[in-house]
């Protein structure tokens, strides 16, 4: 169990933004609405990405957004009216239709400070590999030789190279991010082998704006080229479809201010490599922006790993009280 | 130095080399790439890249050292230069930054796989054919010596001196990254003299792809340096030794930003 400023569960860190008197307080599919003034102008999500009932040390990066949330909070109190609405995830779970605000949004999510505007998409992917031969579990052989055929096709398939950039399993974790970020990435959901002896697997995968079921049918194909005349690509479905937004409306412009101001540099720009609430958002709002301290791939970095810097946190907090601020006089 | 353009468009990669014309309003080195100038105070990231952006047009352009240095290696001081990109490649982040931000690809204007720029090899042995020298003879160097140290996220410090030197004496480099150093490379009007080295540095990949320690990590460093401090700089002689570390563009970007210059037009 994590223990950080006394937070044990989420719900101890959802308790933080009642003693700060919200005068709405909803909650819905562990989803939790706060009020803060009676005429919002600026909605903040803070999504929670595990399911566990319980925070754990995966949960480290996701206590430090929502001190860094609720300390703007704070200091947006002892100046004025905050006038903001808080929608903050204590489990992951899909955000309900009527917690979708049509005012500008900030979404606090682990994007490394960086500006994200796009949020890869999802697919699922079904294939057939057609093993040619009966399955018969007491000749304990033909079993093995499936297991060995099916681990080489599944590395086949979620393993990527590139000739020039160093994705590979093997490189260090830091430099394939910068690469993999952009790439359709494939993972398995099911493994079913039929009584004949055909295997069936159901694939999850994350993909970037543009990409169509065509081009996740040829990269597939590329990825399984050796195993052309066995596998069968059954159904190809984009679930969930990738999001940009274009960064010209004022909550972006107010934003890179706001950014310059605090940390003295131009913000950069970078995708969410999986879908989150800003997909489901950016449907009926453009005003949005995500943005928030700790990357991605801390998501399954254990709190012993994650390193906290107290400045970086200190000033994304100024840089979302200087936003909010000026989101709420503009 | 004598101002010296290209004669006639040049494909070079990804990028479309320009002559440039508007020598009476721009009398000192100057490149232009996608209608933004690399100047220091242009220059919006400097780590592992460098990126600049037009303040009032909020463009931006990606990987620049990729063109300044080339160009200065082969005596070129002044051109415009277009991206020609039209296909995105979305395992490259200056990409997907550029999508991002609603640009296309054009805005990345290095390549694909991090060498300095390949293609100008074929031309270095017929340069004749390609450049053209200005009636325009300009002077420009640091006023007095600029002394910058910084450290790298990996606790790595560099340093780099640049000091200035009288006219026609040109540019001289002295570069350490890690292991492998080089002495004295002599860049003058008509580029870098040493043939054999210039095809090393053109096709040379970034650090940031193959390992900092590795000899080729070291030609590509003296591009790069020769972009950030030369060509940012619009340096024609200076005296240049740095030790580098791992995201070197701060520190070689750093220097220039903070450097005082002086400049004399001869004849243009």
């Amino acid at each position: 169990m994590l223990e950080i400023n006394s937070y044990k569960k989420p719900e101890d860190v959802l308790n933080s933004y009642l003693k700060l008197d919200p005068i709405k307080y909803i909650t819905k599919d562990h989803w939790h609405m706060l009020r803060y003034g009676r005429s919002p102008l600026v909605a903040i999500y803070i999504p929670r990405f595990h399911l566990t009932s319980e925070l754990t040390c995966f949960d480290y990066e996701y206590i430090y957004r929502n001190l860094a949330v609720i300390k703007t909070i704070e200091n947006l109190k002892a100046l004025k009216d905050p006038e903001v609405d808080i929608y903050i995830s204590t489990e992951k779970s899909g955000l309900p239709e009527d917690f979708y605000a049509d005012l500008p949004s900030i979404i606090i999510e682990p994007t490394d400070l960086n500006f994200s505007v796009v949020h890869k998409g999802e697919g699922v992917v079904e294939i057939l590999f057609k093993s040619q031969k009966p399955h018969i579990l007491s000749n304990i052989w033909s079993h093995e030789d499936l297991l060995t055929q099916i681990h080489d096709l599944i590395w086949g398939i979620i393993n990527i190279t590139h000739k020039y950039y160093p994705v590979s399993r093997g490189n260090d974790i830091i430099f394939r991010d910068v690469f993999i970020r952009g790439a359709i990435i494939i993972g398995v959901e099911h493994i079913r082998i039929e009584p004949e002896g055909d295997v069936k697997l159901d694939l999850r995968l994350l993909i970037p704006p543009e990409a169509t079921e065509e081009t996740i049918n040829s990269e597939l194909s590329n990825r399984l080229k050796s195993y052309k005349d066995k596998i069968e690509i059954i159904d190809i479905k984009i679930i969930e479809p990738a999001t940009h937004i274009l960064p010209d409306k004022k909550i972006h412009e107010i934003a890179t201010q706001a950014y310059l101001e605090t940390f003295k540099k131009e913000p950069e720009y970078e995708w969410f490599p999986f879908p989150t609430v800003f997909n489901r958002l950016a449907l009926k709002n453009t005003s949005l922006l995500a943005v928030g301290p700790y990357s991605p791939i801390s998501l399954d970095m254990c709190n012993r790993k994650l390193f906290v810097d107290s400045n970086l946190l200190e000033l994304f907090t100024l840089f979302l009280t200087k936003t909010i601020l000026n989101l709420l006089n503009s | 130095m004598r101002l010296t353009t290209v004669s006639k468009p040049i494909h070079a990669g990804n990028i479309l080399i320009m002559p440039f014309t508007e020598f009476s309003y721009f009398t000192e080195p100057r490149i232009i790439i996608n209608d933004i100038e690399a100047i220091p105070e242009h220059v919006v990231k400097c780590d592992a890249r460098v990126d600049i952006m037009d303040p009032s047009s909020k463009k931006r352009c990606f990987l620049v050292e990729h063109v300044l240095g080339p160009l200065r290696l082969i005596g070129i001081t002044n051109a415009k230069v277009v991206g020609t990109d039209v296909t995105w490649n979305f395992m490259r982040p200056e990409h997907r930054f550029a999508y991002s931000i609603g640009l296309s690809p054009k805005f990345v204007v290095g390549e694909e796989d991090g060498r300095q720029r390949p293609a100008l090899i074929s031309i270095i042995d017929s340069l004749d054919q390609y450049v053209m020298k200005s009636e325009c003879k300009v002077y420009k160097s640091v006023s007095k010596e600029v002394i910058y140290e910084n450290m790298d996220p990996f606790g790595y410090r560099g340093r780099i001196v640049i000091s200035p030197r009288d006219e026609n004496e040109g540019i001289t480099l002295t570069i350490r990254l890690f292991k492998n150093y080089i002495e004295d490379i002599h860049i003058t009007e008509n580029g870098l003299q040493d043939k054999t080295l210039l095809k090393k540095i053109l096709s040379a990949r970034t650090p940031y792809l193959i390992g900092i320690d590795s000899e080729e990590s070291l030609y590509h460093a003296i591009g790069d340096v020769a972009a950030d401090i030369i060509g940012l700089g619009g340096l024609t002689d200076a005296d240049i030794k740095v030790e580098l570390n791992f995201f070197y563009h701060a520190l070689t970007v750093g220097a220039i930003k903070r450097a005082q210059f002086i400049k004399r037009v001869k004849e243009c």
